[in-house]
């Protein structure tokens, strides 16, 4: 193992909660509207039982050898050259999603809040301060997730107590009469973000403190994260009403901005915003620390450091020509993005699944005859 | 050529305060790696700096993924608010 930190199972909760609610409180409510318009939060209510069931899944893969981290595994399962193959798929995977989110981050500071900013600007402020949490290592991330994890909850949980003045049941209604297919639908585009990359997570799986309660923790992280989720949309659904929800790029913030109490205070949404910085600051940590480990794996160098400083500004680049311009993104994350996060997250621990069976089953009947 | 020369000042710098990172190491395998990945870097960084438009990765992604999904996606473009 190249990595030696230990991380407590709260802390890995909690991490499993900001990577899941990362960056789906930004593009989830608009992308599930749009496909399943007043039926969204039933449509995600689903999404997210499915996505139990991933979360089943990849615990299966995990106990496969539960000492060692998804890119051993994977080359114990494969063998040695086809499992280096996929492992430089799976970083290539990994590259396109640091730098994807790292572009999203900084797409929504220069639309919303910064305007005559350039976007290179964020993405280098937050891609420095991940460098700097990669090279402290995995306690140092785990602590200071601790840290920040009641003001980004509380926060959220205020700021819908605040806006439930203002809900309209009439925006919800009729309930699961018009358009049904589309709630079935919708659920593939909508697993995308917040679940088919929980893929990610197997690499800090075994470095947590105490492995049987690490796995209920991974459950209840994805639990909490999606409760949130559907109360976020159902919020947004309610207040704002589908035509709104569905043709605004981030809701949520819209919501904030409706935030009004006793006409005294107003204009807090920067708040609410502040606390998707800090889940979305998490979840690009932890796609660069695992970048950097599955790098050092495939190098076989000594530490995950070392490459951490040119990838942070390959990432940089390689963000900022994913994202020309905002249609693309939009165009891309309903129809296409889907299908790549799928095969990583979806059909490769599938794979190994059963190859690790099949393995398993020609080991014994070499040792019996 | 501001620009490039800023670009380079930087990448400079950042390989004096970052050199620590390998300079203890023992195996030659880190270095050669590292310098690797940072000239990488560096060329990128100096290409985006001359806003030389270099190929787009997703479109690779797309193509590759288009034939299997376009059915769900006419699917799903005909579940849309104003079809």
């Amino acid at each position: 193992m190249i990595e030696k930190g230990k991380i407590s199972t709260r802390q890995f909760t909690i991490l499993v909660f900001m990577f899941s609610l990362g960056t789906s409180v930004i593009s989830l409510p608009s992308l599930v509207a749009t496909f399943a318009q007043e039926n969204a939060w039933i449509s995600l209510t689903l999404t997210c039982l499915l996505g139990l069931l991933i979360v089943y899944l990849l615990i299966r893969v995990s106990n496969i050898d539960q000492k060692k981290n998804v890119f051993e595994i994977m080359e114990r399962v494969f063998g040695k050259k086809i499992g280096k193959g996929i492992t430089s798929l799976f970083l290539i995977f990994l590259m396109f999603l640091t730098a994807a989110n790292i572009w999203q981050i900084g797409m929504f500071i220069t639309t919303q809040i910064m305007v005559e900013t350039p976007i290179q600007v964020f993405s280098l402020l937050f891609i420095i301060t991940s460098l700097i949490g990669v090279k402290m290592g995995l306690e140092v991330i785990g602590r200071s997730s601790e840290v920040f994890f009641p003001y980004a909850f509380l926060s959220l949980i205020i700021m819908m107590i605040l806006v439930s003045p203002q809900i309209d049941f009439t925006n919800i209604q009729p309930v699961l009469q018009k358009n049904v297919s589309g709630i079935f639908l919708s659920i593939f585009p909508t697993m995308a973000t917040p679940f088919f990359e929980l893929c990610v997570l197997l690499a800090i799986l075994p470095y947590v403190e105490k492995s049987k309660e690490a796995r209920k923790c991974f459950y209840i992280g994805v639990v909490f994260a999606s409760i949130l989720l559907i109360a976020i949309t159902f919020m947004s659904l309610a207040v704002l009403g589908v035509e709104f929800t569905t043709r605004n790029l981030f809701p949520t913030y819209i919501l904030g901005k409706k935030i009004s109490i006793a006409a005294f205070l107003e204009r807090i949404e920067i708040l609410v915003a502040i606390a998707w910085f800090f889940t979305i600051y998490f979840k690009i940590t932890i796609n660069f620390y695992v970048l950097s480990l599955g790098l050092s794996h495939l190098f076989q160098l000594k530490t995950p450091k070392v490459l951490s400083t040119p990838m942070s500004f390959i990432l940089v680049v390689l963000g900022a020509y994913l994202g020309p311009n905002v249609i693309h993104y939009v165009e891309y994350i309903s129809y296409y993005w889907a299908p790549f996060t799928a095969t990583f997250g979806l059909v490769l621990p599938i794979v190994i699944l059963v190859i690790s069976k099949m393995r398993k089953g020609n080991k014994q009947k070499t040792s019996s005859t | 050529m501001i620009k490039v020369l800023g670009v380079l000042i930087l990448a400079v710098i950042i390989f004096l305060l970052d050199y620590r990172t390998i300079k203890n190491s023992k195996e030659r395998r880190d270095k050669v790696v590292y310098i690797v990945t940072f000239g990488i870097a560096l060329v990128l960084s100096v290409l985006f700096s001359l806003d030389v438009k270099l190929p787009y990765p997703l479109d690779w992604i797309k193509e590759a993924y288009e034939p299997m999904v376009e059915p769900f996606n006419n699917l799903l473009r005909e579940s849309k608010l104003d079809h």
